[in-house]
C-alpha cells in the first residue's frame, strides 16, 4: 500500500533537519552541508530540495528569517526540533534492534 | 565544429500540457534532431527551438511552486539562489508552461531533479487536488446549465432551429471537452502520484508519436468550439435581420396566408402602427425556415369585416424524424399554457395530412399546429374572440391545402 506523502520523515527530509543543526541557512548552503555530511553519498536534487523546505515552512517545520534580495534564510523550529528528534530515536531504536537481531535475539 | 545559432523552428507541442513523460520525451528527441528549445521559447502551446548540432541532452518538467510573496518577489519566479543551485547542479531553467517549469542539462551525470520519489508525490498531489477541484467545478457548471437550460432542452428542436445547431452543439461540446479534459488531466496525475508513492519515478522516456495525430486534434478542438460559437452567434444576427416586405417574396410561399383563408375578400394589409407584413427566411443545418408576419383587415365575400394578425412560421427540414421533432416542441409548449380549448373535430385524414392540432387560448389567439412529411407549420392568429373560435375549420382546411 503506497504511504502517504509526509506520513513521517523521508530520508532527504530527515537531512534536510539535520542540516538546520549548523544554525539558520539557505538552500544552497542546506543541499552542500547534506553532500559533505553523507560524504557524497546522498545528494539531493534542487526540486526536491525546495519541495521540502516548502513543505516544512507549512507545516512550521522551519520559519524564514531573512530575505537578502531574493535569497530566503530559515532556521528550524520546535515542532521541527521535535519532529527531528523523534526520527533521530526512531533511527536508533532501528539499529539497536537490528544488532540485537545480529546477537540472535530473534 | 562549434554550435552556432541558425534560425528558430516553432513546432506545436504534440503532448497534452500536463503529460510531464511525453512532453520531456518529445523535447529530447527534438534535441537528438538538433532543435532545443530556447530560453521563453513558448507561446499558447507553440514552442520555439534554436537550430544546433544535434546531441543527447536531459530536458525536466517540474511542478511550479508558489511561495508566499515578499517584497520584490511575487513567489512564482525562481529566485536567484534557486537559479544558482539549479546551474551548480547542471541544469538550466528555461521556460515556464503551464503548471511546470522546464529545464535542460547537457551533462550526462547531473542528478535528477527530483530525487526522492515520495517528496515528488507532494507536488504532484498538488496538481491531482487542483485538476480535482477543476472537474468538480465543471460538473456544477454543467448541472448549473442544465437548471437554466431545462426549456432549451425542453424544445430542443425548436431551440436548434431559432438559435442554430452549430452554436447548440458547439456549446454542448465545449462543456464536454471540460469535462474530459479536466478528468483525464484528473486521472493522469493520481497515475503519477501513486506510481510515486510506490517509490517508482515517472518515466523519462516514454512513446509520444503514436497519440500525437489525436493531441493534436484535442489541443485544436477548444478552439473550433468558440469558432464555432461565434460563428453560431454571428450567423444568427445574419438570419435575424433577413428581412423583406411581404410583395418582395419570390414566388408563392408554401404556407396558407390571409387571402387564402379569406379568397374572395379584400384585404387592407399592413396597419402601420403594427409594423408588420414582412417576412423572413433562414436556414439551419436541420430546416429552411420561413416567418411571415402579416396585419390586415379583411372584408370577406359575404361582406363580413375582420381585423387579423397573422404570425407563422413554416419550417422544411432535411428529414421527416426532425420534422415530428418539432411539431412536438410546439405541441408541448401550447399545451404547457394550460388554459384554452383544443379542437379535435377534424383529423388528419380528413384533412389529408400526417398530423393536425388546432388551439384556442381563451384570449383571442387560434393556433394551428400541422405537418405534412418533413413540412411543418404553425401558425398563431389572432381576431376577436368570437371570430377565432366559430372559424378555426377554415384555417385549418385552408393550411392543410397548402401543404398537401
Amino acid at each position: 500500500m503506497p504511504r502517504k506523502a509526509m506520513d513521517g520523515l523521508t530520508e532527504s527530509m530527515f537531512y534536510v533537519l539535520m542540516a538546520f543543526s549548523n544554525g539558520p541557512m539557505c538552500g544552497i548552503d542546506i543541499a552542500e552541508a547534506i553532500e559533505r555530511c553523507t560524504k557524497g553519498r546522498l545528494r539531493i536534487g534542487p526540486a526536491t530540495l525546495y519541495t521540502i523546505l516548502g513543505k516544512f515552512e507549512k507545516e512550521k517545520y522551519i520559519e524564514e528569517i531573512a530575505v537578502e534580495g531574493r535569497k530566503r534564510t530559515y532556521r528550524i523550529t520546535s515542532k521541527g526540533r521535535a519532529a527531528y528528534d523523534e526520527e533521530l530515536t526512531r533511527l536508533r531504536l532501528c539499529i539497536e534492534d537490528a544488532h540485537r537481531a545480529k546477537g540472535g535475539c530473534l | 565544429m562549434s554550435e552556432e545559432l541558425v534560425k528558430y523552428v516553432h513546432r506545436l507541442c504534440p503532448c497534452d500540457p500536463t503529460n510531464v513523460e511525453g512532453i520531456q520525451s518529445w523535447l529530447e528527441d527534438m534535441a537528438a534532431k538538433g532543435l532545443f528549445l530556447a530560453e521563453d521559447g513558448v507561446f499558447c502551446g507553440v514552442f520555439f527551438f534554436e537550430r544546433r548540432l544535434p546531441r543527447k541532452v536531459m530536458y525536466r518538467l517540474d511542478v511550479a511552486q508558489k511561495r508566499k510573496p515578499r517584497f520584490l518577489d511575487s513567489g512564482d519566479e525562481l529566485t536567484d539562489e534557486e537559479l544558482e543551485l539549479y546551474r551548480a547542479m547542471g541544469w538550466e531553467y528555461l521556460l515556464r508552461y503551464g503548471d511546470f517549469r522546464v529545464y535542460r542539462s547537457m551533462e550526462r551525470d547531473a542528478p535528477e531533479l527530483n530525487t526522492e520519489s515520495e517528496t515528488h508525490a507532494i507536488t504532484i498531489g498538488l496538481l491531482k487536488k487542483k485538476h480535482r477541484d477543476s472537474f468538480v467545478y465543471a460538473v456544477l457548471m454543467t448541472l448549473f446549465w442544465v437548471f437554466f437550460a431545462q426549456s432549451a432542452l425542453r424544445y430542443g428542436f425548436r431551440i436548434a432551429v431559432s438559435i442554430g445547431v452549430v452554436f447548440i452543439l458547439c456549446v454542448h461540446g465545449a462543456i464536454l471537452d471540460a469535462w474530459l479534459t479536466n478528468l483525464l488531466r484528473l486521472i493522469r496525475f493520481r497515475r503519477y502520484e501513486r506510481r510515486l508513492l510506490n517509490g517508482d519515478s515517472l518515466n523519462h522516456r516514454v512513446e509520444w508519436k503514436k497519440k500525437a495525430p489525436f493531441n493534436y486534434f484535442v489541443r485544436a478542438l477548444p478552439f473550433l468550439l468558440s469558432f464555432g460559437v461565434v460563428f453560431g452567434v454571428m450567423s444568427g444576427l445574419v438570419k435575424s435581420g433577413n428581412e423583406i416586405p411581404h410583395g418582395e417574396y419570390p414566388g408563392e410561399p408554401p404556407f396558407a396566408t390571409v387571402a387564402d383563408v379569406f379568397p374572395g375578400g379584400t384585404i387592407t394589409a399592413d396597419n402601420v402602427w403594427l409594423d408588420y407584413g414582412t417576412f423572413k427566411t433562414g436556414e439551419t443545418a436541420i430546416s429552411r425556415n420561413v416567418e411571415w408576419k402579416e396585419s390586415c383587415d379583411v372584408t370577406t365575400a359575404d361582406g363580413e369585416n375582420y381585423f387579423c394578425i397573422l404570425r407563422l412560421t413554416y419550417h422544411e427540414t432535411v428529414s421527416e424524424w426532425i420534422a415530428r421533432g418539432l411539431e412536438r416542441d410546439y405541441y408541448v409548449y401550447n399545451k404547457s399554457r394550460g388554459q384554452g380549448k383544443w379542437f379535435e373535430d377534424m383529423t388528419a385524414p380528413e384533412l389529408g395530412v400526417d398530423s393536425v392540432r388546432v388551439y384556442y387560448n381563451g384570449y383571442g389567439v387560434l393556433y394551428v399546429l400541422m405537418r405534412e412529411g418533413n413540412r411543418v407549420v404553425h401558425a398563431a392568429v389572432t381576431m376577436d374572440n368570437q371570430t377565432n373560435a366559430n372559424q378555426w375549420h377554415l384555417w385549418a382546411e385552408a393550411m392543410a391545402e397548402m401543404l398537401r
